[in-house]
């Protein structure tokens, strides 16, 4: 098990920023996500660590061991990538051991070995098929198992369940999770897909533009947002700009320190919709602020099985109001009047200009 | 994306790529260059020999000729090969891969071949020119610019049908049915929507022809008469036994080489336009024609390709035949082999030893920096690309004076060896197969290599163990087409060859200029064989690639 640390990690391609100086320390033993939208420099700091790009300025570690100068071949790192990249001229069991060979294994380890990984990936009995004949899962498999093989000192995944369709991604994500506990290897773990971060990690980067905005385990991302960009990113969330002169604001337990505007987030799960001018019910008021009805028109009714998301216009902001396990009763009509009824504990304020969080 | 500085198996790689550019380009071409503005008298830099070339109608004139053949043998080229692309494209013709394997073979078979069989049916001792004349149809020997442009138009229409025939085969169905459903007939449609879709292809195969016919020098050589062009011109005035004349040759040389760059240069532009293949492709449909129309359209595809296989038919034909001295008597026999293996075997071995020499070198270079310049993005690398396209721009003639000029002294005193030969075949088909590798490449995701690296083969290993396997198809193919250009050389070779370096085209350019017909035909038999049965390999095994022809 072995800790990764990153130094000041800058790195630019033909004059534009892909990485501004990240400093990150990766725990042994740790699944680490880097999670960002397309161009937010994840895929960079991967190869980096992996050695396929040199940083501009700053230092790789791996434990105590300075990589900086380390070719990639011999960085010791096992990579699984996105298009599978299983060698399609090899079987099976020749692509599985292929870096074992280069590590010049004796004969019968090396065969017991790449079954035991074969096995761990499920693929026991697929040793002389060719990657042609594999589904794109099989082939991910191929790659997992290539990469465990070795026994590197980290595992690097690149987006590595995004050409699966989603009923395998679900499926496959659980395994990586069980296989990488089990086996304890430290690993970096690149995704756009926040559920998939959410699901998988032990600890989340969130990144944009080459910065990282914020670290924590799924939990404090998705709950504790530290600005309004990852607020925005990991799960659905309603933004509402408010006017923090007044005392409204302050009612709601936010303390604006001065600022003339801020902005209020809270998530569609957490909002209920109520008939215009009904009573609330009694668990609002026990809460000690009561709630916040904001008046509506419902403007879209989407239902998906387990849950009913309604769109409702409120003035100038678009609110979006899920509710989940829905009956009979929360078939309403697209256009009529509602109101949505906000908890004062749902709702997370930012600063208006920086997007930091009050 | 590559870590600069630290050198690596590739920076050598990059490196052998300069010394063959320096060594077997730059300082053949710098000594023509030079030579050319030294006065033959005097030898003091002057323009003496590019004034001499421009005032002399003598010699201005051949330029004017390469011109006209080229032009007329471009012209022929695209009148036979649009319409067999269209043909056999978009029609059921029968035995359409038939025919097209056939164009391949008489593209492939050196041209030499097609110039003397003509003059052997149209000379002015042809059978065919003799009966016609015994039937009262007056019909004048093929010699001059005719048979010169005869011979390219059978000879390089393949370009343009090869090229032609793929464009239309990647036109987008629903573009057509779109014109269709918009109202447009047939005879609009086709000139209107898919004309101008493959224009860029039909253009690059002329210009590729055009490029062929500029630089050939065996075809004029044998049919031209007294008709000069730049490449038999340079030939004669670096060669002549009496008053030769190296700088003017080398005048000559330059001219060449600035025509072909211009051709290359609109050549690239026009297939640079080649982006309308769609890759959501929905292939056109083959259309079943009847009656008057089906024949017509049979009658003409069998007829382009029956014209330009002909010659090689006779030839083979007449390889059979029995001879007496150089008059061919009748009836059958294996007199011409016989004399062949007789009295010329070492020419056979030296054609078979020398390519297959020079197959090794381009294989191993062509893939080593393909792969640099397909990879490896740096500057070095970016600057190593045009340099090694060079050879595409210089005709073999010009290769040959250079190379004799270049390796004449010591320590490079190469004249009248094997060496000098096996490295004239080898840049000269260097630049395709580097290109042909670099295009396999881009077939190839380079995340395949990435995962090797990853896995602890440095880059050495992973290109043997990953890229290489990958590549070896493609690379086969490519070796057999340079071994059936290299077998097939001549117009290099024919300046560099002493009499014990001869090879089989050289044996058989001889036999021509002194009518010994039967042992030429019997040599291009064997060289025909050897050609056909390369080309079947690479189509049974790997199906014929267009870029490997055309590059």
């Amino acid at each position: 098990m072995t800790s990764i640390r990153l130094e000041g990690i800058s790195k630019s391609f033909s004059g534009v920023k892909a990485l501004e100086a990240i400093d990150l320390t990766i725990e042994p033993g740790e699944l680490f996500t880097l999670l960002g939208p397309s161009g937010c420099g994840k895929t960079t700091l991967l190869r980096t660590i992996a050695g396929f790009y040199t940083q501009d300025a700053g230092h790789v570690y791996l434990g105590e061991e300075c990589i900086d100068a380390v070719p990639p071949y011999r960085r010791d790192t096992g990579m699984v990538f996105q298009n599978y990249a299983v060698f399609p001229h090899m079987t099976v069991f020749e692509n599985v051991a292929f870096g074992l060979r280069n590590r010049r294994v004796p004969g019968p380890e090396l065969r017991r070995r790449v079954a035991q990984a074969l096995t761990m990936a499920r693929l026991s009995g697929y040793e002389r098929r060719t990657p042609d004949q594999l589904s794109g899962g099989q082939q991910q498999r191929v790659g997992l198992a290539r990469a465990m093989v070795i026994e590197p000192r980290v595992l690097l995944m690149d987006e590595p369940l995004s050409n699966l369709d989603a009923k395998l991604r679900i499926e496959m994500r659980g395994e990586i999770r069980d296989i990488q506990k089990q086996l304890g290897t430290t690993t970096v773990y690149v995704t756009h897909d926040q559920e998939e971060a959410l699901v998988i990690s032990d600890r989340i980067a969130v990144m944009k533009s080459g910065l990282i905005h914020q670290i924590g385990r799924p939990w404090e991302i998705y709950k504790n947002p530290g600005n309004t960009f990852v607020a925005s990113f990991v799960g659905a969330m309603n933004f509402v700009e408010a006017d923090a002169v007044g005392s409204a604001v302050a009612a709601l337990g936010v303390h604006a320190g001065g600022r003339e505007k801020v902005t209020l987030a809270f998530r569609p799960e957490e909002l209920s919709l109520a008939a215009e001018g009904s009573r609330l019910p009694a668990s609002g008021a026990a809460a000690g602020r009561p709630p916040v009805r904001i008046p509506g028109r419902l403007s879209r009714f989407t239902f998906t099985g387990p849950l009913i998301s309604y769109t409702v216009e409120c003035g100038g902001a678009t609110l979006t109001v899920e509710r989940h396990r829905p009956g009979p009763a929360d078939l309403l009509a697209e256009g009529s009047a509602v109101e949505v009824v906000v908890p004062p504990e749902a709702i997370l304020a930012f600063d208006s200009a920086s997007g930091g969080r009050l | 994306m590559r870590r600069l500085g630290r050198p690596d198996f590739w920076t050598l790689v990059t490196l052998l790529g300069y010394l063959i550019v320096a060594l077997l380009l730059v300082l053949p071409l710098f000594n023509i260059f030079k030579f050319s503005f030294l006065d033959k008298e005097t030898g003091v830099l002057s323009l003496s020999n590019w004034r001499e070339f421009f005032t002399k109608k003598y010699y201005s004139q051949s330029f004017l000729n390469t011109m006209f053949v080229s032009v007329g043998g471009t012209l022929g080229a695209l009148v036979l090969g649009v319409p067999l692309a269209l043909f056999t494209t978009r029609f059921r013709i029968f035995g359409r891969s038939l025919l097209s394997t056939l164009a391949v073979l008489a593209l492939l078979s050196p041209p030499f071949i097609g110039a003397y069989s003509w003059i052997m049916l149209l000379g002015r001792r042809g059978f065919l020119r003799l009966f016609l004349l015994s039937l009262g149809i007056p019909f004048p020997p093929i010699y001059g610019p005719l048979g010169i442009i005869l011979v390219y138009s059978l000879h390089y229409y393949p370009y343009v049908f090869l090229l032609t025939a793929g464009a239309l085969t990647t036109v987008d169905r629903s573009l057509e049915e779109a014109a269709e459903n918009l109202g447009a007939r047939a005879w609009r449609r086709f000139f209107r929507v898919t004309l101008p879709l493959v224009l860029p292809s039909v253009t690059a195969g002329a210009l590729i022809a055009f490029m062929m016919c500029l630089s050939n020098f065996d075809t004029p050589m044998i049919i031209g008469g007294n008709y000069r062009v730049l490449p038999t011109l340079a030939y004669n005035l670096f060669t002549s036994e009496v008053g030769e004349r190296p700088g003017l040759a080398s005048t000559v040389s330059i001219l060449l080489i600035l025509c072909a760059s211009a051709v290359i240069f609109l050549q690239r532009y026009a297939a640079g336009r080649r982006k309308y293949a769609s890759a959501l492709l929905n292939r056109p449909v083959i259309k079943s024609l009847r009656g008057w129309s089906s024949i017509g359209a049979h009658l003409v595809s069998y007829l382009i390709v029956a014209l330009s296989t002909l010659p090689l038919a006779i030839v083979v034909y007449f390889s059979f035949r029995k001879t007496s001295g150089p008059v061919f008597q009748a009836g059958l026999g294996l007199d011409s082999y016989l004399k062949v293996f007789r009295e010329v075997p070492k020419t056979i071995t030296n054609s078979l030893l020398f390519s297959a020499a020079a197959v090794v070198l381009i294989v191993v270079a062509g893939t080593l920096l393909g792969y640099v310049l397909a990879r490896r993005r740096n500057v070095p690398a970016q600057v190593l690309d045009p340099l090694l396209m060079i050879p595409y721009m210089v005709p073999g003639t010009v290769i040959g004076i250079g190379f004799i000029i270049a390796f004449n002294r010591k320590p490079l005193f190469l004249l009248g060896t094997a060496a000098i030969i096996i490295l004239a075949y080898f840049i000269r088909r260097l630049p395709y197969s580097v290109r042909s590798a670099a295009s396999i490449l881009k077939q190839i995701d380079p995340v395949l290599e990435e995962a090797g690296i990853n896995l602890g083969a440095p880059p050495a290993r992973t290109f043997r163990k990953v890229t290489l396997p990958l590549m070896l198809p493609g690379i086969l193919s490519g070796a057999i087409l340079s071994w059936v250009t290299a077998i097939n050389e001549i117009s290099a070779s024919i300046l560099l060859y002493v009499g014990r370096t001869m090879t089989m085209p050289i044996r058989i350019y001889l036999s021509v200029l002194d009518g010994y017909f039967g042992p030429a035909s019997a040599m291009s038999t064997i060289l025909l064989a050897v050609t056909g049965l390369s080309l079947f390999l690479v189509n049974r095994f790997f199906g014929l690639g267009r870029e490997s022809l055309a590059g």
